[in-house]
């Protein structure tokens, strides 16, 4: 019976990894080359990027709420981090810590303008995001600049653990330390309660005004990992490198499963939503669809998910 | 010191953010004289309506609690569709965009009411969807307008602007459904949508009626733009959906629903455009626009939740 109720507690999660296999085998049958185990490590480590940023916003999302400023505070590291090593020169060991810890300071910005001045957090990571990307644009004025820093590019770019990439490296780490966080310390405990009912929550003694700052600090923490792997993966910053994450890490938190209004999921839901929809994009860029049936292929995916999962809660409000 | 007192009770009982719009206006055309020509009040017009369109959009789904953020990608499509069919079709392409607008509002709604998932999640899906579609329509900024149907809202008539006359319309049908029974269950819906369920008012109709009305004007707003510029670009209208809820804000609209006003919401969204034409006129350098909106934004929003707490 027990193993009964924990399948069906993570049906979405083997639903989610089943038709992960199940499109790979697929493609790979129809499309040479790409069945190979070594393409598979490779979207694997390219779902790495949306994975980690995808763990912030889970935490963010466990909580009740969201974060769109996800995407500039990516580029706001990325160029800051590119365009202190080029013009200061400083040690690039140095300049990874420095980038992490603005990171945070973005995200507790966000934090304390959701949790303390109580702004709906749509409109304070929208208009946060704007202002960081906004100041990313005043000193960039629009240009790319490229970061060669040999050490840290061969960290993230070669396969130098078993196969793996510095990536895969990182986002294997995240996952063990965000899983651990969540189901086995009282912070990944208040993180639930504090979603599933804030107010109880406060009344039984949880700081839920400081989990709230806390889950933003680390969902800007993700974002400078991020933005910091980017660059060192394309070599580059420029001003839109964190865009296309702003939605995609609300999508694949969503279509791993865990609920938007807060107190329901996991990371591990979110792992299989940034694995799905990274072979989805990957596949329609096989097949050569253009930019635009991408992006409509991709909200069609995430819609017909949402309404599957508003169903199944629906059964089970019944039961 | 009695008219005094007498003037500033008058004043007050003006909604602040009209006074705002007015001394923006003020220091706009003392910057730059021209702008009280006929033909510098029909530009500046041209240039918010939009934008205007795009925020009473957003407030209409606003007051029934919830948020779009598929207006931008809305106002791209409309604009797209129009500028594609309007040589083939003629005067038909206008039908064919309201025909999609309706659709789209329809279905956006019915997915939000009737399978209970939070506004922002399916539009932020449906935004992909529908940007994706324009610009698979259009995959570089072109088409064609033809000027027959570019002057209807460019034009001038009784030395008013046209589009002037559009939106005293617009406000006006709003007005009435507003007092109708169908308007009053979004206000309801809006403010308490448990209450309003269990008094018998049908919610989930009232949510699906503010999602059609939102799709709606956000269709005329891409009517607007192409006008504006001549041709359809999917792009052009990606910022709409972060700048609308700003003027909405801006105007007063609740986040929580229930609450607000469509002719403040679209003073607030034109304060929000003449500050940026003054910042030009400052010559303030363009890259600071993204970082101005962002605190325009919060600072918005930090006023109204000060109010609130008063």
């Amino acid at each position: 019976m027990r193993y009964n109720s924990t399948i069906k507690a993570n049906m979405s999660t083997i639903i989610m990894f089943g038709a992960f296999i199940l499109g790979w085998i697929m493609v790979g049958f129809f499309v040479e080359g790409f069945g190979s185990f070594g393409h598979l490590i490779s979207i694997i480590q390219l779902a790495g990027f949306l994975g980690i940023v995808a763990a912030g916003q889970n935490l963010v999302i466990l909580t009740g709420k969201f974060d769109l400023s996800m995407g500039s505070m990516i580029s706001f590291c990325g160029i800051f981090f590119a365009l202190a090593y080029k013009v200061w020169g400083l040690n690039w060991v140095l300049l990874i810590f420095i980038t992490l810890v603005m990171g945070i300071l973005l995200g507790a910005f966000n934090g304390i303008g959701v949790s303390t001045l109580n702004i709906p957090p749509l409109v304070m990571t929208l208009a946060s995001g704007s202002i960081f990307k906004g100041i990313a644009l005043v000193i960039t004025k629009g240009t790319s600049s490229f970061a060669d820093i040999p050490e840290f590019n061969w960290f993230v770019n070669e396969k130098w653990l078993f196969g793996i990439n510095g990536v895969l490296l990182v986002w294997l780490i995240c996952i063990i330390l965000v899983v651990f966080l969540l189901n086995k310390t009282t912070f990944g405990k208040a993180i639930y309660y504090t979603g599933s009912n804030s107010l109880a929550a406060h009344f039984s003694g949880i700081p839920t005004k400081k989990i709230g700052i806390a889950v933003y600090m680390l969902s800007g923490l993700s974002s400078a990992i991020v933005g910091l792997l980017l660059v060192g993966f394309t070599g580059k910053s420029y001003f839109g490198m964190g865009d296309m994450y702003q939605f995609m890490s609300l999508a694949a938190v969503v279509v791993g499963g865990t609920s938007i209004n807060g107190g329901k999921g996991g990371y591990i839901g979110t792992v299989m939503g940034a694995l799905l929809l990274t072979l989805i994009q990957s596949v329609l860029t096989l097949f050569k669809i253009p930019y635009g049936g991408q992006l409509s292929i991709q909200g069609i995916i995430i819609l017909l998910l949402v309404i599957a999962y508003s169903l199944n809660l629906k059964e089970k409000r019944k039961a | 010191m009695v008219h005094v007192k007498k003037i500033s009770r008058v004043f007050r009982k003006i909604p602040a953010i009209y006074l705002t719009l007015v001394a923006a206006i003020i220091i706009n055309g003392l910057m730059n004289p021209r702008m009280f020509t006929e033909r510098g009040i029909n530009n500046l017009l041209l240039q918010v309506m939009p934008m205007v369109l795009a925020a009473m959009a957003q407030t209409s789904v606003m007051i029934v609690g919830e948020l779009d953020i598929s207006i931008g990608a809305v106002v791209g499509l409309s604009a797209v569709i129009l500028a594609v069919t309007m040589e083939p079709l003629g005067w038909l392409s206008v039908l064919l965009v309201m025909l999609a607008v309706v659709v789209i509002g329809v279905a956006t709604g019915f997915v939000v009411a009737y399978f209970n998932i939070s506004g922002i999640v399916v539009t932020l899906a449906s935004s992909m969807i529908f940007s994706g579609l324009a610009l698979l329509i259009l995959p570089v900024p072109g088409g064609l307008i033809t000027t027959g149907y570019s002057k209807i809202f460019t034009g001038v008539s009784l030395s008013i602007p046209n589009t002037l006359f559009m939106l005293i319309f617009l406000l006006l049908i709003w007005e009435y459904i507003k007092k109708c029974t169908m308007g009053i269950n979004i206000y309801a819906a809006g403010g308490n949508y448990y209450s309003a369920f269990a008094t018998g008012i049908p919610v989930k109709k009232a949510k699906v009626l503010a999602f059609v009305i939102c799709a709606v004007l956000s269709g005329l707003s891409g009517m607007v733009l192409a006008a504006k510029t001549m041709s359809g670009d999917a792009n052009i209208a990606i910022s709409y959906s972060i700048t609308s809820i700003a003027g909405a804000v801006l105007g007063g609209v609740s986040f929580a629903g229930g609450i607000g006003h469509m002719a403040r919401a679209a003073a607030g969204v034109a304060v929000i455009s003449i500050l940026v034409n003054i910042l030009f006129f400052l010559q303030v350098e363009s890259f600071w626009q993204y970082a101005v909106q962002g605190v325009i934004l919060l600072a918005a929003v930090c006023m109204s939740q000060l109010n609130r707490k008063i």
